[in-house]
């Protein structure tokens, strides 16, 4: 579910602007070093989440308006490296604020219990989280299919030119999803720190599952999105349980199945 | 005229980098020598992938997967003591190179732009999460393996001094680059430079465009192997980051800070980027982040790289020769 909130963003972002926003996973990182400075300082839960996601809208912000806006047109490959960079600036830049020790962030003492699921106990912060990830997953689809500004960005997702041709004032949107998209994802690294924990690297690490549950849902498309999400998530479940020794493979034989034979992705639009 | 100062220049060039590879850098000291020795080695990487992305337009990041394998190659043969032989675990190595690349490029190649990139990823990282936790006894995981030792070429010199070794690498690499060369000059190299400009053309001319990219993704593969081979008899050590999509990555930042394309970008390349780290790193452990800072400064201001804004020096100095 913490996955479905990051991939949906770089999916919006991916599918309207045709970009690989490496840099992503670092929203999620300096979220959750954000979140957890607030939350040190404040011991507010709640502000820190909102400072978190603040922080991952500003960034998101920041690189569309600096960096990316110079090269929409050009190939793949510029974006790419350019949003690396960045990624790489960034976790430099964590490293040498927050250091490199891993931290931990506490759960929040309303929800750190357990509950007993079909006799097994589960702790309610995962339950919280799905919910979360549930309530993201309608409100940006609704946002998507029923709002004007969802209208906006679904047109330009189809075809920039003919937006623009209507008087949508594409950068506009562009930089609006470009922080949406940073928004959950730094959201996503806060709430999700309980569980990850916070640490240098973590930007890679998600960044690299992200892209797989974009190719592999289809970009642009939030029902994949999601879909993939839980697709991976159990499979990647089950791997640990039926063959412990490969299950790191799991998740990337299932991406390199899917882009053999389906390239555009199970929910994809076909080419 | 201009045309042919530019020549007579071009000669001097070589000249020069001769007399700097053959006779200055081993008379520097040992530090300079063994860091001369790698940014050798890395040029064969770089070029490698610049075979695949440079001119054939295919964005990998799976050329780790190669220079991985055959280190790894070398290193289990001799550190178990399968195979003495240098000249035997070479050509393990690189057939084995030439194994994987065959199997994963026949699947990778069907696939165009984003996806390749994406597909070579997968594969790579597929191949090392393989070698880290599966076949860990063979690989001893993230330990990687020590005591390699240096190759006996059943020659006269001994490779365990460093500037016999330095000289043995500089040959490979003129070899290589001589391969290159003629690989790019060749009708071949003129239908993957077309390939990388318009598929749809060639296709439409009637060229058997995966075939090319095929034999490209091998050739390619081949070079970074030997690039891999030399690096773990350089070391001693082969190190699991070096199968890595990182170190995929840092031969498309070597690339782009060379110049893209270009049959000497990827040497400058190298040479920049391995020299800047090894000065830079001497000061701050920040070294990503200012490698992100010059990166960002290649991306927005110079498109092509070392070698293309010296192209462009080039072409305006030439065009002010013809006004003479």
């Amino acid at each position: 579910m913490l996955l479905f909130l990051l991939a949906a963003g770089l999916s919006l972002m991916f599918g309207l602007m045709g970009i690989v926003n490496l840099a992503h996973g670092s929203y999620f990182m300096v979220g959750a070093y954000v979140g957890l400075s607030i939350l040190e300082a404040t011991g507010s839960f709640l502000l820190a989440l909102l400072a978190a996601a603040a922080s991952g809208a500003l960034l998101g912000f920041l690189t569309e308006r600096f960096f990316m806006r110079r090269l929409y047109g050009l190939r793949h490959h510029e974006p790419i490296l350019l949003t690396f960079a960045l990624s790489l600036i960034l976790s430099d830049f964590s490293l040498f604020l927050w250091t490199g020790t891993p931290r931990w962030v506490q759960t929040p003492s309303l929800l750190a219990f357990c509950v007993n699921i079909v006799g097994s106990p589960y702790p309610t912060y995962r339950l919280a989280l799905i919910l979360v990830g549930i309530i993201v997953f309608f409100v940006l689809y609704w946002f998507q299919e029923k709002t004007r500004w969802g209208a906006m960005v679904r047109a330009g997702v189809d075809d920039k030119e003919m937006a623009t041709g209507f008087g949508i004032n594409i950068p506009m949107v562009f930089t609006t999803v470009f922080c949406l998209g940073a928004f959950l994802a730094g959201f996503g690294g806060f709430i999700g720190a309980p569980i990850l924990g916070v640490h240098i690297g973590l930007d890679i690490e998600i960044i690299m599952l992200a892209l797989a549950v974009v190719i592999v849902g289809g970009i642009g498309s939030l029902p994949g999105c999601l879909a993939t999400c839980l697709l991976l998530g159990l499979a990647d479940t089950f791997g640990k349980v039926l063959w412990p020794d490969f299950a790191s493979l799991t998740i990337y034989v299932i991406l390199v199945i899917v882009l053999l034979v389906r390239p555009s992705g199970l929910f994809g639009k076909g080419r | 005229m201009a045309r042919m100062r530019i020549t007579t220049w071009k000669i001097l060039l070589y000249v020069l980098l001769g007399i700097v590879l053959v006779l200055l850098v081993p008379l520097s000291p040992r530090h300079i020598l063994t860091l001369a020795t790698s940014i050798i080695i890395f040029s064969i990487y770089v070029s490698s992938a610049n075979l695949l992305t440079g001119y054939t337009g295919l964005i990998s990041l799976g050329q780790a997967m190669f220079w991985g394998s055959s280190a790894y190659m070398v290193a289990i043969l001799t550190t178990r003591g399968i195979v003495e032989n240098f000249y035997l675990v070479a050509l393990m190595s690189v057939m084995a190179v030439i194994v994987i690349s065959a199997s994963f490029g026949a699947l990778a190649v069907k696939v165009k732009g984003l996806y390749f990139l994406i597909l070579t990823f997968a594969f790579g990282h597929v191949l090392w999460c393989v070698a880290m936790y599966p076949i860990q006894s063979i690989t001893f995981g993230y330990d990687g393996i020590k005591g390699v030792v240096r190759p006996d070429l059943l020659l006269p010199w001994s490779m365990k001094n460093n500037l016999n070794f330095y000289y043995f690498v500089l040959v490979v690499a003129a070899v290589c680059f001589f391969m290159l060369h003629l690989i790019i000059r060749s009708p071949f190299g003129h239908v993957l430079v077309g390939i990388r400009d318009n598929e749809h053309r060639m296709v439409a001319l009637g060229y058997n465009t995966f075939l090319y990219k095929y034999i490209s993704y091998i050739l390619s593969a081949i070079i970074a192997g030997v690039g891999g081979i030399l690096y773990a008899y350089f070391n001693c050590y082969v190190n699991p980051s070096e199968l890595h999509w990182l170190w995929s990555g840092d031969a498309l930042m070597m690339m782009f800070i060379g110049g893209i394309g270009t049959f000497w970008g990827p040497v400058f390349g190298a040479l920049v980027y391995t020299g800047l780290r090894y000065w830079v790193s001497a000061y701050t452990m920040y070294w990503f982040g200012i490698e992100g800072i010059i990166f960002i400064l290649v991306v927005l201001f110079f498109r092509g790289g070392i070698a293309g804004s010296l192209m462009k020096i080039q072409k305006r100095l030439s065009y002010g020769g013809v006004e003479d």
